[in-house]
């Protein structure tokens, strides 16, 4: 095997800050390379400056020996390198064949100012038949699943005929069984004579399909290993920097009493577009109990949850919470009765990035008396309210009279959990409360969420970290097209048998 | 000519100007950009044209100079809002405001009130189309515009194949839709919407020839009294579609044309009718609204 892609001391800096510190990175034709990391680590700006999306603040990148200098994307896919990236690079009003060929239309044989769509879907119905996806090459994009949204991509740089094919967090938003797939087909393409870069930080796929893998940590480098000589544990300790526990000490033992908090009946919604999106939702949760939510993304869990902070109008449907119809309710009404929201997006919905840690910490009470003095707000005692919040909950903060955007993800979600827990609520909505965070802050989120549900709270968790909810979870309801398609127990469920009902698989038994 | 044919003559009429700044203004709409100074430039186009038809009969460089000057406004409004990421409603504005005080400052200058190219006779610059001309009912409403209403008519044709047969079309779309997904495959946003507003500028350069020396050969200052506005609610209902848009622009120009022919009938309040298309505008905009809405459950503002 020889080199064919190098870096020499390549470095990013944004202002100040080094996203990337000279990173020598070296990758063998034909192999898969995993590169992992936590969030924030680097991975993505580094493969942006691969890809040309950013230009390097200094250093090299060497392609098959020789120094290259890309332009610009067009550039790097002229030379073999193409990109998928985490987040789709389509255009949803347009069909399959025009995404592929987005760029590199086909003109008509006579007029050359026109495109030549018949030729076009020609040609994508052949590639799609090569590589043996399964995809209609005229259907519009934004009617597909995301698992085909992102074989398109995949295809838009086989078109182009790249050698390297770099993946960054390929399966965060895909089913078990289209990771599944997903990796056979990257195994294929291996076969086929492709290099394969992987941005990843879910381990188990780095296990199963590279070659070797590189850990960066803070811009670094940290570690070059081969996969066959390496395991979980050894690759999350180099990530973090400290052991980690993988998987949180769940003991489901904790008594479960009868009473229940928290009912949904038959909620629904629909969307801006007319369509139902929450359709006929219910369940309930008991005191003292995590209620998981799994599902792809874009299952109507985003709505559901909306819903149930009172973002959003239900149609039809209540939600009774102790005993009373809380349905529609504003989202300070909601907090007023002892319900506490972790919401989807941090920065749209839980703080305002903008503003300062002690403002934002007093969010969502700011008409209670306990900040005021003489019915204006007294600083002071906010101040006193933050700092309590930073120590109790260890938030690391470099600036404490600075605004929110100082703060890690993980920081941040922390300071959003500790305002939640303040005013000692009973019942918990937490909405992907780990994305974006780094392993360590997972370890302490999730730790956080079953000490609640040990005091007795009741907790209604929604991720679509399938992992995740399957090991905080007492019991798991599976979102599909805006239904809750099945109920089970986490602990009698295999993950390939909850895959399937994220697949719309109608169970054969329900617990 | 019966009143019902000189009402739907008046309303092809009259649509020419918005209809020409519908189909220029939609290429910066799918482009992702709100050009809200079509205004400013069609009024431009106007004033240029029969500024220079004092100077000269040559109806070609009376064209060109107006193509030109809106051109050169165009590419400051492009610098500006695509290669400086200005506000756009800003520089807009600000074109909406400087061009008609420039106007102004000139008539002063040269002492008169409006601008009067008296060797202009409207009925010369009407064309009468043969074949056409001759098909019953139709024929009287079609034939016998200036040329830029036939403009405006090929423009639907030549916008939509544009638009949706040719790189420049699906580029225009694509960076207006996912900026991303062009720059990840080295699309360059800027050049296409430097394009975009440019086409628009041209187009309007069109609607102002149109209005004030095609019809007229007269120039007065706000002639233009909200078109492009007009245009750019006809864009938005019409989403950018060429064809809605055009079927927009077409319902203000019959507005018009209403306004004009009742209010012969109407006596001393004749000029209440001259309200009608703005009404209406508003009318259009808070009903097409209140229908995108009609499924709208959040509680966010936007």
């Amino acid at each position: 095997m020889s080199t064919i892609l190098e870096t020499k001391d390549l470095t990013k800096k944004f202002g100040d800050f080094t996203a990337n510190d000279k990173i020598n990175l070296t990758v063998e034709e034909g192999e898969i390379k995993a590169i992992v990391g936590e969030n924030g680590a680097g991975k993505s700006t580094l493969m942006n400056m691969l890809y040309r999306q950013i230009p390097p603040t200094s250093g090299e990148i060497f392609l098959r020996g020789k120094p290259i200098e890309f332009q610009s994307p067009r550039d790097a896919i002229q030379h073999g390198i193409g990109m998928v990236h985490q987040h789709f690079m389509l255009v949803p009003s347009f069909k399959v064949y025009e995404n592929i060929l987005l760029g590199t239309e086909i003109p008509d044989a006579k007029l050359r100012f026109l495109v030549d769509s018949k030729k076009e879907q020609q040609e994508c119905a052949e590639l799609v038949k090569k590589y043996g996806f399964d995809l209609d090459v005229n259907e519009v994009v934004e009617n597909l699943s995301v698992g085909q949204q992102q074989k398109i991509e995949i295809l838009k740089m086989l078109y182009r005929n790249v050698d390297i094919l770099i993946l960054d967090e390929p399966t965060s938003v895909l089913t078990p069984q289209e990771v599944d797939e997903l990796l056979l087909q990257l195994k294929e393409l291996k076969a086929q004579g492709k290099t394969i870069i992987l941005i990843t930080h879910k381990l188990r796929e780095v296990m199963e399909v590279s070659d070797s893998v590189t850990v960066i940590k803070k811009g670094q480098i940290i570690g070059n290993v081969k996969t066959s000589e390496t395991n979980e544990a050894e690759l999350a300790q180099m990530m973090v920097g400290r052991k980690v526990l993988l998987t949180v000490q769940n003991d489901h033992s904790v008594q479960e009493s009868p009473e229940t908090i928290y009912t949904v009946r038959d909620l629904t919604t629909n969307n801006t577009y007319g369509n139902v999106v929450v359709d006929h939702v219910s369940f309930e949760i008991r005191k003292g109990e995590i209620y998981g939510i799994a599902g792809v993304e874009g299952n109507g869990q985003s709505e559901l949850v909306k819903l149930l902070s009172g973002m959003m109008e239900a149609t039809g449907g209540t939600v009774h919470y102790k005993g009373e119809d809380i349905t529609n309710l504003w989202a300070n009404e909601l907090r007023s009765i002892g319900i506490a929201i972790i919401p989807e997006d941090r920065y749209a919905q839980g703080l305002c990035k903008e503003m300062t840690l002690s403002a934002n910490s007093i969010a969502g009470s700011t008409r209670s008396d306990a900040f005021k003095k003489n019915g204006v707000y007294d600083s002071k005692k906010i101040r006193e309210h933050c700092q309590k919040l930073i120590d109790r909950y260890e938030i690391r903060i470099a600036d404490f009279d600075g605004t929110v955007s100082q703060l890690s993800g993980g920081n941040a979600q922390k300071l959003i959990i500790a305002r939640e827990m303040r005013s000692q609520p009973d019942f918990l909505i937490a909405s992907q409360p780990t994305r974006g965070v780094d392993i360590g802050a997972i370890e302490f989120i999730h730790q956080q969420i079953l000490d609640f549900r040990n005091r007795g709270g009741a907790v209604l968790l929604i991720s679509s970290e399938l992992s995740e909810v399957m090991s905080l979870s007492d019991r798991i309801g599976v979102m599909y097209k805006g239904k809750i398609l099945g109920e089970v127990d986490p602990l009698e469920t295999s993950e390939t048998q909850i895959g399937l009902l994220m697949a719309g698989a109608v169970p054969q038994e329900v617990v | 000519m019966d009143l019902l044919s000189r009402i739907l003559y008046d309303m092809v009429y009259h649509t020419t100007p918005i209809l020409l700044c519908v189909l220029g203004g939609l290429f910066a709409y799918k482009a992702g950009v709100l050009n809200i100074a079509l205004e400013g430039m069609m009024l431009a186009g106007s004033f240029i044209a029969v500024f220079v038809a004092l100077q000269t009969q040559n109806t070609f460089l009376i064209y060109l100079s107006a193509l030109l000057v809106c051109a050169v406004i165009g590419l400051i409004f492009a610098y500006l809002a695509v290669n400086k990421k200005g506000n756009v409603i800003i520089i807009g504005l600000a074109i909406n405001m400087l061009v008609p005080a420039i106007a102004s400052f000139i008539l002063q200058f040269m002492g008169v009130p409006n601008l009067t190219a008296k060797w202009v006779n409207p009925v010369n610059f009407r064309f009468d189309i043969p074949l056409i001309k001759d098909i019953p009912y139709l024929g009287p409403i079609l034939s016998g515009h200036p040329l830029g209403t036939y403009i405006g008519l090929i423009m639907i044709f030549v916008a939509s194949v544009v638009l949706y047969k040719t790189r420049f079309g699906i580029y225009t779309r694509v960076i207006g839709e996912s900026p991303n997904a062009a720059t990840s495959l080295g699309i360059q946003a800027n050049k296409y919407a430097t394009w975009a507003i440019l086409i628009g500028a041209l187009c309007s350069a069109v609607a102002g020839l149109n209005l004030s020396f095609e019809r007229l050969g007269i120039f007065t200052n706000g002639m233009t009294a909200g078109r492009g506005f007009i245009a750019i609610a006809a864009i938005y209902c019409g989403k950018g579609k060429p064809v809605q848009s055009a079927l927009y622009a077409l319902i203000f120009g019959l507005a018009r044309s209403l306004a004009i022919n009742l209010s012969v009938f109407a006596g001393s309040i004749s000029a209440l009718f001259d309200i009608i298309p703005y009404l209406l505008m508003i009318a259009i905009l808070a009903v097409n609204s209140a229908y995108e809405i009609r499924n709208f459950r959040m509680r966010t503002y936007w």
